[in-house]
């Protein structure tokens, strides 16, 4: 955004369509070029690339970067000669078409048009899983997901105030609907939290709606306190 | 500088070719050149040699029945290409045919990100001096940097992957590959290839 620029009303900073402010780190973009994020870390930048034009070029830098390595590798003798690829081409070419049309899932409406990936992953009419007072969970469990420690989406009713944690591993949220203020700032809809182990942080949800997030960890959360570690193993993590 | 932009547009114009022409001159070399180095890729990935070689032609066909949606004017010949081996590898996967063990080797032990001597036998000997800004720029890393985008892109391993592997914490790997990243685009830059939207 241009400093020239007016800010917005508030009314329209709320806006779904308005531009995610808190983004993935660089190092989090270059992976997802390089296809080496986990499953469901690669599904959560998905969402957020359809909703930041911002992070689709640095992607698009990123791949630019896979690009040119591509060219640099050595050559691994290819057994099929470029005619061979001809003759599967004329082959295909006069077989009826197999091109499968984008299949839609359908959204329940808490969850935004960009993050429609997320929605193959729900059932119809999908519970929420209590966990503590306020705090609801799915779980994606599914084997697609099982090079991730956990994918999850939370609900966290309004004004909630998340136990204090911190990470040993690395933790990335995506904010689908509602908002949340922690020590990095708030967090609307469409907005990633890309955390660092050593960052230890204690969200609140805003009060006027529920939270709703993309939580994807590679490793356990380590919250403060007793009580919290109570609460650890229902968080199953 | 002159050659550099000249031989990355000559397969930028071949894959346009392709695309509006249904050109298979221009496909002919196109898979010369690409199909031998997105073989390489995919066993870099781990891949099985008949794996790779599968995969390396399925790569190449979507080349050819893709090539429609191509534009020369977002992104380069070479950049389109990765992209369509890197999604047709990360499909294979999540398709669950076969688990794979990545590979733990690491950047010293193929001593480069890049390989020199192939220049030697390419036909088109304008590639000997292209893409000298990206190479530079990769030699100028230091070498846990280059380890760590080594390690990204050409063996598929995650943040925590990465730093089990090298036995250092994850918020290294991060800073070190934000590093990296911000060193290769100014390469890019100076290539006027940034800013291109994605596949």
């Amino acid at each position: 955004m241009k400093s020239a620029q007016i800010a917005p009303p508030y009314e329209l900073m709320n806006d779904a369509h308005v531009a995610p402010k808190h983004h993935p780190d660089d190092a989090t973009l270059l992976s997802y070029a390089a296809g080496s994020l986990s499953p469901g870390a690669q599904m959560l930048l998905q969402c957020h690339l359809a909703c930041c034009e911002h992070c689709r070029h640095r992607v698009a830098d990123a791949e630019a970067i896979g690009g040119d390595l591509l060219e640099h590798l050595p050559q691994s003798s290819m057994r099929a000669s470029v005619d061979d690829i001809f003759a599967k081409l004329d082959l295909l070419d006069t077989a009826p078409s197999l091109t499968s049309k984008a299949v839609h899932f359908e959204r329940p409406d808490w969850l935004p048009e960009w993050a429609e990936p997320v929605a193959q992953w729900l059932e119809k009419d999908q519970n929420w899983q209590r966990l503590a007072p306020g705090i609801s969970q799915i779980k994606f469990d599914q084997p697609n997901f099982s090079g991730d420690k956990a994918v999850r989406l939370l609900k966290i009713s309004p004004g909630t105030c998340m136990p204090r944690h911190g990470h040993s591993g690395s933790e990335l949220t995506l904010i689908l609907s509602g908002s949340y203020c922690d020590e990095t700032g708030r967090l609307c809809s469409g907005d990633v939290a890309d955390l660092d182990p050593d960052i230890n942080h204690q969200p609140i949800a805003d009060r006027d709606q529920d939270c709703i997030c993309l939580i994807v960890t590679d490793a356990p959360l380590k919250f403060d306190g007793w009580i919290p570690k109570l609460m650890q193993p229902f968080f199953g993590l | 500088m002159e050659k550099v932009r000249s031989a990355s547009k000559n397969w930028n114009q071949a894959l346009t070719d392709v695309g509006l022409h249904h050109d298979r001159e221009a496909f002919a070399a196109l898979y010369q050149y690409f199909a031998p180095r997105v073989k390489t890729y995919l066993l870099r990935f781990g891949l099985t040699e008949a794996q790779a070689e599968e995969l390396a032609q399925e790569a190449l066909l979507q080349v050819w029945r893709k090539a429609e949606q191509y534009h020369a004017e977002k992104a380069a010949a070479s950049t389109w290409i990765f992209c369509i081996a890197r999604n047709l590898f990360i499909d294979q996967q999540r398709s669950g045919r076969g688990k794979l063990e990545k590979s733990t080797d690491s950047y010293h032990e193929h001593e480069s990100l890049l390989d020199h001597q192939e220049y030697a036998s390419d036909d088109n000997s304008d590639w000997k001096s292209s893409q000298k800004h990206i190479e530079d720029a990769l030699k100028e890393l230091p070498l846990m940097q280059a380890q760590l985008v080594y390690k990204s892109y050409y063996q598929g391993k995650s943040h925590s992957e990465i730093a089990a592997d090298l036995e250092i914490p994850i918020g290294s790997v991060k800073s070190g590959l934000r590093l990296a990243f911000k060193k290769l685009r100014l390469s890019l830059a100076s290539d006027g290839l940034t800013g291109g939207e994605p596949v």
